[in-house]
């Protein structure tokens, strides 16, 4: 390995803390080989250790101060913003509507708070994921991230978090996307021409929603509950997990598929086949719904 | 080295040795890897949190076509030392006078 090699490998071993950390514990090693001189390079390399090790020890030492860093923190009067990215590991994420744009952050002590930033309209919250070397830390704690946004009509929302729950209220958008892995997604009164719900262990909550285009809920474990008034597509599918769906359209208006491997299927309270398709010539809407382990409850208007 | 290195001890050092005169990190692990077995990887955390607790400040000066960060020693970082000088006199007599015979 050369001195080039070395620090390229360490520079990616740090990923995960500050760039301006980054580069200064990069810029010291480049200088202290340097300073040692060619000749001495691999003398250096060898007493160094492998750039995984000399990162470790670096990180922790960034992970200690982090610790005695205040962690909680509220950005008043942030620009607006149209789009939400937001990716999160360990938080719940909580949409408010409220008279002004703000972001209210509350993370634990011996976590990295998420980077925030509002660019283009967008706005991005990152937390990245820390690599430990230290073992599970007892006082864990799950972190909130909530967004203060008023009454307007927005473009693409995408927020992910892990392990954590996410609530978005009454909002106007053009598209909506919430993956989570251990946590439930709360989606109440949106209205959206493209909304897109995946949990693995967590449940899906679209409640009293409109949906102009597109509506797609997934889930492993958890179940899924769907009301409100649906255009176009609406496919729900789960493996271990129920579906209600409860539709302000009458059943006239959809095309339906709804299968079950080891549930029931109910249209308007009235049992159906395990595999039941419902044709109507005039519809222009869609519905398929598919579990394995759970059953399958549809109600239209009457 | 028989004898435990604590944290404290190695901060100590590595502000005399700034006491003296400001250094660059390749010399700097060099003076206290003459006194004390570290590896060369120990010095630049201890540095970087120097350098946040306000005991330790750096400047950039050209040396053959790139940078050198040197590193100097701030007000504090000089009271932070003679605090450890102090405790440094009161530790080692008590430990003398014991394990060494010597009255205090």
């Amino acid at each position: 390995m050369t001195k080039n090699e070395y620090l390229a490998r360490l520079k990616r071993c740090l990923e995960c803390i500050d760039s301006g950390e980054r580069e200064a514990a990069v810029q010291f090693y480049s200088e202290y080989f340097d300073d040692a001189g060619a000749e001495n390079e691999q003398r250096i390399i060898e007493e160094l250790g492998s750039p995984e090790k000399l990162a470790r020890e670096i990180i922790a030492q960034s992970e200690s101060e982090l610790r005695a860093g205040a962690q909680s923190g509220t950005s008043d009067h942030v620009e607006s913003f149209h789009d939400i990215k937001a990716t999160l590991v360990n938080a719940r994420v909580e949409l408010e509507i409220g008279s002004e744009y703000r972001i209210d952050v509350d993370f634990p002590e011996q976590v990295k708070p998420p980077e925030i930033s509002i660019d283009n309209g967008v706005l991005r919250i990152v937390e990245k994921p820390v690599r430990r070397f230290f073992g599970w830390n007892s006082s864990w704690r799950q972190g909130v991230v909530t967004i203060t946004l008023p009454d307007v009509r927005y473009g693409k929302f995408n927020i992910e978090s892990v392990n954590g729950k996410i609530s978005v209220p009454a909002l106007r958008l053009d598209s909506l996307r919430c993956e989570t892995v251990n946590g439930a997604a709360i989606i109440d009164g949106v209205s959206a021409d493209k909304l897109y719900c995946s949990n693995v262990n967590g449940s899906a909550s679209v409640t009293g929603c409109t949906v102009s285009h597109d509506c797609s809920c997934g889930t492993v474990n958890g179940s899924i509950t769907v009301s409100g008034n649906m255009s176009g597509t609406v496919k729900l599918s789960s493996v271990n997990g129920s579906v209600h769906y409860n539709e302000a359209k009458p059943l006239s208006e959809y095309s339906c598929s709804l299968g079950t491997t080891s549930g029931s299927v109910y249209v308007n309270g009235a049992k159906q086949g395990k595999s039941s398709t419902i044709t109507n010539p005039s519809a222009t809407n869609s519905l398929k719904v598919a579990t394995v382990n759970g059953s399958i409850h549809t109600s239209f208007a009457q | 080295m028989v004898f435990q290195l604590g944290a404290a001890l190695l901060d100590a050092c590595v502000l005399a040795v700034l006491d003296k005169e400001d250094a660059y990190g390749y010399v700097l692990t060099q003076s206290i890897k003459q006194i004390m077995d570290i590896s060369e990887s120990t010095l630049y955390p201890v540095l970087r949190r120097l350098q946040k607790d306000g005991l330790l400040s750096t400047y950039d000066q050209p040396f053959s076509g790139r940078l050198r960060r040197y590193y100097a020693l701030t007000e504090q970082g000089r009271s932070k030392l003679n605090e450890y000088r102090e405790e440094w006199k009161a530790y080692t007599q008590r430990v003398n006078s014991l394990l060494c015979n010597k009255e205090v």
